[in-house]
Protein backbone atom coordinates (compact mmCIF):
# COMPACT_ATOMS: atom_id res chain seq x y z
CA UNK A 1 0.00 0.00 0.00
CA UNK A 2 1.36 3.56 -0.69
CA UNK A 3 2.26 5.87 1.99
CA UNK A 4 0.22 8.87 3.31
CA UNK A 5 0.94 12.01 1.90
CA UNK A 6 0.86 15.10 4.28
CA UNK A 7 1.23 18.97 3.92
CA UNK A 8 1.14 21.58 6.99
CA UNK A 9 0.24 24.71 5.93
CA UNK A 10 -0.49 28.14 7.08
CA UNK A 11 -4.05 29.51 6.94
CA UNK A 12 -4.05 31.90 4.34
CA UNK A 13 -5.74 31.94 0.84
CA UNK A 14 -3.05 32.27 -0.90
CA UNK A 15 -2.03 28.88 -0.19
CA UNK A 16 -5.49 27.43 -1.50
CA UNK A 17 -3.17 26.74 -4.78
CA UNK A 18 -0.22 24.70 -2.85
CA UNK A 19 -2.80 22.36 -2.08
CA UNK A 20 -4.72 22.10 -5.87
CA UNK A 21 -0.94 21.08 -6.67
CA UNK A 22 -0.56 18.90 -3.53
CA UNK A 23 -3.75 16.87 -4.51
CA UNK A 24 -2.99 16.79 -8.11
CA UNK A 25 0.24 15.01 -7.41
CA UNK A 26 -1.22 13.34 -5.35
CA UNK A 27 -3.80 11.62 -8.09
CA UNK A 28 -1.56 11.58 -10.85
CA UNK A 29 0.44 9.00 -8.43
CA UNK A 30 -2.28 7.22 -6.73
CA UNK A 31 -5.95 8.03 -8.21
CA UNK A 32 -6.76 8.74 -11.69
CA UNK A 33 -9.95 8.62 -12.10
CA UNK A 34 -10.91 12.48 -13.63
CA UNK A 35 -14.38 12.18 -11.57
CA UNK A 36 -12.64 11.65 -8.31
CA UNK A 37 -9.85 14.60 -8.98
CA UNK A 38 -12.73 16.97 -9.21
CA UNK A 39 -14.61 16.41 -5.84
CA UNK A 40 -11.07 16.23 -4.28
CA UNK A 41 -10.85 19.83 -5.08
CA UNK A 42 -14.15 21.13 -3.97
CA UNK A 43 -13.98 19.07 -0.71
CA UNK A 44 -10.39 20.52 0.27
CA UNK A 45 -11.29 23.93 -0.63
CA UNK A 46 -14.29 24.35 1.25
CA UNK A 47 -12.74 22.36 4.68
CA UNK A 48 -9.70 24.78 3.89
CA UNK A 49 -11.81 27.84 3.49
CA UNK A 50 -13.58 27.18 6.52
CA UNK A 51 -10.50 26.98 8.58
CA UNK A 52 -9.10 29.94 7.31
CA UNK A 53 -12.24 32.07 7.33
CA UNK A 54 -13.93 30.64 9.81
CA UNK A 55 -11.49 28.39 12.36
CA UNK A 56 -8.94 31.15 12.59
CA UNK A 57 -11.56 33.75 11.82
CA UNK A 58 -10.08 35.21 8.58
CA UNK A 59 -7.82 37.26 11.02
CA UNK A 60 -5.18 34.67 11.69
CA UNK A 61 -2.62 34.07 8.70
CA UNK A 62 -0.22 31.61 10.67
CA UNK A 63 -3.02 29.34 12.12
CA UNK A 64 -1.55 25.63 11.52
CA UNK A 65 -4.01 23.33 9.21
CA UNK A 66 -2.53 19.93 8.55
CA UNK A 67 -3.74 17.60 5.67
CA UNK A 68 -3.04 14.31 5.18
CA UNK A 69 -3.68 12.05 1.96
CA UNK A 70 -4.31 8.41 3.05
CA UNK A 71 -4.77 5.33 0.16
CA UNK A 72 -7.73 3.14 0.45
CA UNK A 73 -7.90 0.06 -2.24
CA UNK A 74 -10.78 1.48 -3.76
CA UNK A 75 -10.24 5.41 -3.54
CA UNK A 76 -8.62 8.09 -1.03
CA UNK A 77 -9.33 9.20 2.53
CA UNK A 78 -8.52 13.47 2.78
CA UNK A 79 -7.54 14.61 6.56
CA UNK A 80 -7.87 17.96 7.54
CA UNK A 81 -7.02 19.33 11.21
CA UNK A 82 -6.78 22.71 12.73
CA UNK A 83 -6.00 23.58 15.71
CA UNK A 84 -8.99 26.64 16.25
CA UNK A 85 -11.38 26.39 19.32
CA UNK A 86 -13.52 22.87 18.91
CA UNK A 87 -16.16 23.56 16.03
CA UNK A 88 -18.40 20.80 14.50
CA UNK A 89 -18.80 21.37 11.05
CA UNK A 90 -21.27 18.74 10.28
CA UNK A 91 -23.38 19.33 13.78
CA UNK A 92 -22.82 23.55 13.83
CA UNK A 93 -23.01 25.03 10.68
CA UNK A 94 -25.47 26.85 9.33
CA UNK A 95 -28.50 24.86 7.43
CA UNK A 96 -28.02 25.62 3.59
CA UNK A 97 -30.85 28.13 2.44
CA UNK A 98 -31.14 26.04 -0.86
CA UNK A 99 -34.83 27.67 -1.63
CA UNK A 100 -34.63 31.46 -1.50
CA UNK A 101 -34.99 34.11 -4.29
CA UNK A 102 -31.92 36.39 -5.21
CA UNK A 103 -32.78 39.32 -2.40
CA UNK A 104 -32.87 36.32 0.50
CA UNK A 105 -30.60 34.07 -0.38
CA UNK A 106 -28.12 33.46 2.50
CA UNK A 107 -25.03 31.28 1.54
CA UNK A 108 -23.75 29.98 5.34
CA UNK A 109 -23.85 25.98 5.16
CA UNK A 110 -23.35 25.77 1.80
CA UNK A 111 -19.70 24.71 1.64
CA UNK A 112 -20.31 21.82 3.91
CA UNK A 113 -23.09 20.93 1.98
CA UNK A 114 -21.08 20.51 -0.92
CA UNK A 115 -18.55 18.57 0.83
CA UNK A 116 -21.08 16.34 2.04
CA UNK A 117 -22.72 15.91 -1.61
CA UNK A 118 -19.08 15.32 -2.56
CA UNK A 119 -17.32 12.97 -0.38
CA UNK A 120 -18.73 9.47 -0.11
CA UNK A 121 -18.15 9.59 3.85
CA UNK A 122 -17.84 12.81 6.39
CA UNK A 123 -16.87 12.31 9.84
CA UNK A 124 -16.06 14.62 12.49
CA UNK A 125 -14.02 14.31 16.06
CA UNK A 126 -12.05 16.70 17.93
CA UNK A 127 -8.79 15.93 19.96
CA UNK A 128 -7.08 18.72 20.76
CA UNK A 129 -7.77 19.72 16.38
CA UNK A 130 -10.52 19.66 14.78
CA UNK A 131 -10.24 16.87 12.44
CA UNK A 132 -12.46 16.24 9.51
CA UNK A 133 -12.10 12.84 7.52
CA UNK A 134 -13.80 12.43 4.04
CA UNK A 135 -13.24 9.43 2.12
CA UNK A 136 -13.73 9.10 -1.79
CA UNK A 137 -14.53 6.03 -3.17
CA UNK A 138 -16.15 2.56 -2.07
CA UNK A 139 -15.23 2.58 1.62
CA UNK A 140 -19.11 2.65 2.55
CA UNK A 141 -21.59 -0.10 2.21
CA UNK A 142 -24.16 2.38 2.57
CA UNK A 143 -22.68 4.16 -0.61
CA UNK A 144 -25.07 4.10 -3.11
CA UNK A 145 -26.08 6.95 -5.65
CA UNK A 146 -24.04 9.70 -7.26
CA UNK A 147 -26.63 12.62 -6.10
CA UNK A 148 -27.97 13.30 -2.74
CA UNK A 149 -29.57 17.05 -1.93
CA UNK A 150 -28.87 18.72 1.09
CA UNK A 151 -28.62 16.59 4.27
CA UNK A 152 -26.43 13.52 5.00
CA UNK A 153 -28.54 11.78 6.86
CA UNK A 154 -26.87 10.45 10.61
CA UNK A 155 -25.89 6.29 9.91
CA UNK A 156 -24.24 4.10 10.90
CA UNK A 157 -20.01 4.79 10.48
CA UNK A 158 -18.01 2.67 7.75
CA UNK A 159 -14.44 1.29 9.09
CA UNK A 160 -12.38 3.87 9.90
CA UNK A 161 -9.87 5.11 7.12
CA UNK A 162 -6.49 4.76 8.91
CA UNK A 163 -7.17 8.08 10.95
CA UNK A 164 -3.90 9.59 11.86
CA UNK A 165 -4.06 9.26 15.41
CA UNK A 166 -5.78 6.42 17.32
CA UNK A 167 -6.44 8.30 20.52
CA UNK A 168 -9.60 8.50 22.22
CA UNK A 169 -11.92 11.13 20.65
CA UNK A 170 -13.96 13.61 23.08
CA UNK A 171 -16.92 14.09 20.39
CA UNK A 172 -17.41 12.45 17.23
CA UNK A 173 -20.53 12.72 14.42
CA UNK A 174 -20.55 10.85 11.12
CA UNK A 175 -22.23 11.30 8.38
CA UNK A 176 -22.71 8.90 5.47
CA UNK A 177 -24.67 8.91 1.94
CA UNK B 1 -9.64 33.28 -13.18
CA UNK B 2 -9.72 35.77 -16.33
CA UNK B 3 -13.32 38.20 -17.14
CA UNK B 4 -13.75 40.24 -20.22
CA UNK B 5 -16.88 42.36 -20.78
CA UNK B 6 -18.75 42.83 -24.64
CA UNK B 7 -21.46 45.45 -24.96
CA UNK B 8 -24.32 45.65 -27.08
CA UNK B 9 -26.33 48.31 -26.06
CA UNK B 10 -27.18 48.16 -22.69
CA UNK B 11 -26.80 44.65 -22.84
CA UNK B 12 -23.25 43.61 -21.30
CA UNK B 13 -22.10 40.11 -21.60
CA UNK B 14 -19.36 38.82 -19.10
CA UNK B 15 -17.45 35.67 -19.95
CA UNK B 16 -15.15 34.65 -17.22
CA UNK B 17 -12.54 31.58 -17.98
CA UNK B 18 -10.65 29.74 -15.60
CA UNK B 19 -11.14 28.77 -11.97
CA UNK B 20 -13.62 30.65 -9.34
CA UNK B 21 -12.19 29.81 -6.22
CA UNK B 22 -12.02 31.32 -2.77
CA UNK B 23 -8.74 32.88 -3.90
CA UNK B 24 -10.29 34.75 -7.19
CA UNK B 25 -13.81 34.91 -5.98
CA UNK B 26 -12.99 38.46 -4.67
CA UNK B 27 -11.52 39.21 -7.86
CA UNK B 28 -14.62 38.00 -9.95
CA UNK B 29 -16.52 40.21 -8.32
CA UNK B 30 -14.74 43.52 -8.82
CA UNK B 31 -14.47 42.80 -12.29
CA UNK B 32 -18.24 41.96 -12.69
CA UNK B 33 -19.37 45.44 -10.91
CA UNK B 34 -16.74 47.38 -13.00
CA UNK B 35 -17.77 46.36 -16.28
CA UNK B 36 -21.79 46.84 -15.22
CA UNK B 37 -22.45 50.74 -16.18
CA UNK B 38 -25.14 52.68 -14.27
CA UNK B 39 -27.10 52.57 -18.02
CA UNK B 40 -27.04 48.92 -18.28
CA UNK B 41 -30.57 46.77 -18.24
CA UNK B 42 -29.74 43.18 -19.30
CA UNK B 43 -26.49 41.63 -18.00
CA UNK B 44 -25.03 38.05 -18.77
CA UNK B 45 -22.72 36.24 -17.15
CA UNK B 46 -21.12 33.87 -19.65
CA UNK B 47 -19.57 30.88 -17.48
CA UNK B 48 -18.72 28.32 -20.35
CA UNK B 49 -14.78 28.74 -19.73
CA UNK B 50 -15.22 28.14 -16.49
CA UNK B 51 -13.76 24.20 -14.96
CA UNK B 52 -14.22 25.24 -11.57
CA UNK B 53 -16.64 26.85 -9.21
CA UNK B 54 -16.48 26.21 -4.94
CA UNK B 55 -19.33 28.29 -2.95
CA UNK B 56 -16.55 31.02 -2.65
CA UNK B 57 -17.63 31.65 -6.39
CA UNK B 58 -21.29 31.05 -6.01
CA UNK B 59 -20.98 33.88 -2.83
CA UNK B 60 -19.20 36.07 -5.42
CA UNK B 61 -22.35 36.08 -8.28
CA UNK B 62 -24.67 35.66 -5.94
CA UNK B 63 -23.41 39.31 -4.24
CA UNK B 64 -23.77 40.41 -8.13
CA UNK B 65 -26.85 39.24 -8.69
CA UNK B 66 -28.04 41.19 -5.73
CA UNK B 67 -26.29 44.17 -6.55
CA UNK B 68 -27.81 44.48 -9.96
CA UNK B 69 -31.37 43.47 -8.89
CA UNK B 70 -31.44 46.70 -6.04
CA UNK B 71 -30.23 48.32 -9.31
CA UNK B 72 -33.26 46.53 -11.42
CA UNK B 73 -30.47 45.01 -14.12
CA UNK B 74 -31.91 41.43 -15.75
CA UNK B 75 -29.14 39.19 -14.38
CA UNK B 76 -28.74 35.67 -16.24
CA UNK B 77 -25.98 33.15 -16.15
CA UNK B 78 -25.43 30.63 -19.75
CA UNK B 79 -22.59 28.02 -20.22
CA UNK B 80 -22.75 25.90 -17.37
CA UNK B 81 -20.87 22.63 -17.75
CA UNK B 82 -19.76 19.59 -16.01
CA UNK B 83 -18.66 19.92 -12.51
CA UNK B 84 -19.84 23.74 -12.61
CA UNK B 85 -23.20 22.74 -13.63
CA UNK B 86 -23.52 19.83 -10.80
CA UNK B 87 -22.38 22.67 -8.11
CA UNK B 88 -25.08 25.02 -9.71
CA UNK B 89 -27.76 22.56 -9.43
CA UNK B 90 -26.61 20.71 -5.82
CA UNK B 91 -26.61 24.52 -4.12
CA UNK B 92 -29.83 25.46 -5.76
CA UNK B 93 -28.42 28.09 -7.76
CA UNK B 94 -29.54 26.93 -11.14
CA UNK B 95 -33.23 27.81 -9.32
CA UNK B 96 -32.46 31.24 -8.23
CA UNK B 97 -30.91 32.18 -11.21
CA UNK B 98 -32.52 32.53 -15.44
CA UNK B 99 -30.12 29.69 -16.62
CA UNK B 100 -29.93 29.09 -20.59
CA UNK B 101 -27.36 26.83 -22.15
CA UNK B 102 -26.34 29.45 -25.15
CA UNK B 103 -25.27 32.80 -25.04
CA UNK B 104 -27.50 34.62 -27.22
CA UNK B 105 -30.68 33.01 -25.92
CA UNK B 106 -29.97 34.34 -23.03
CA UNK B 107 -29.32 37.81 -24.07
CA UNK B 108 -32.89 37.70 -26.04
CA UNK B 109 -34.56 35.78 -23.31
CA UNK B 110 -32.95 38.67 -20.62
CA UNK B 111 -33.67 41.64 -22.54
CA UNK B 112 -37.28 40.19 -22.80
CA UNK B 113 -37.85 39.69 -19.11
CA UNK B 114 -35.87 42.75 -18.30
CA UNK B 115 -38.99 45.09 -20.91
CA UNK B 116 -41.55 43.47 -19.03
CA UNK B 117 -40.26 44.25 -15.97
Amino acid sequence: MSKVERLEIDSQIENLSKIEAWIDSFCESHFPAVEFRHKMHLVVEELFMNSVMHGYGGVRDDGPIWLALHPLPEGAALVIEDDAPPFDVLKDSPVPDTQSGVEERQIGGLGIMLVQNMADHVSYDYDQRNRITTVFGRESPLDGGTEVDAEGSAGAAPQEPSPLKSGKSRQSTDATR
Amino acid sequence: MDCRASRDGHSVVVEVEGRIDGATAGALENSMMAEVKETDKVVVCDLSGVSYVSSAGLRAILVVAKRLSKQSVAFSICGLTGPVAEVFHISGFDRIFQVYEKREEALAETAANSGRA
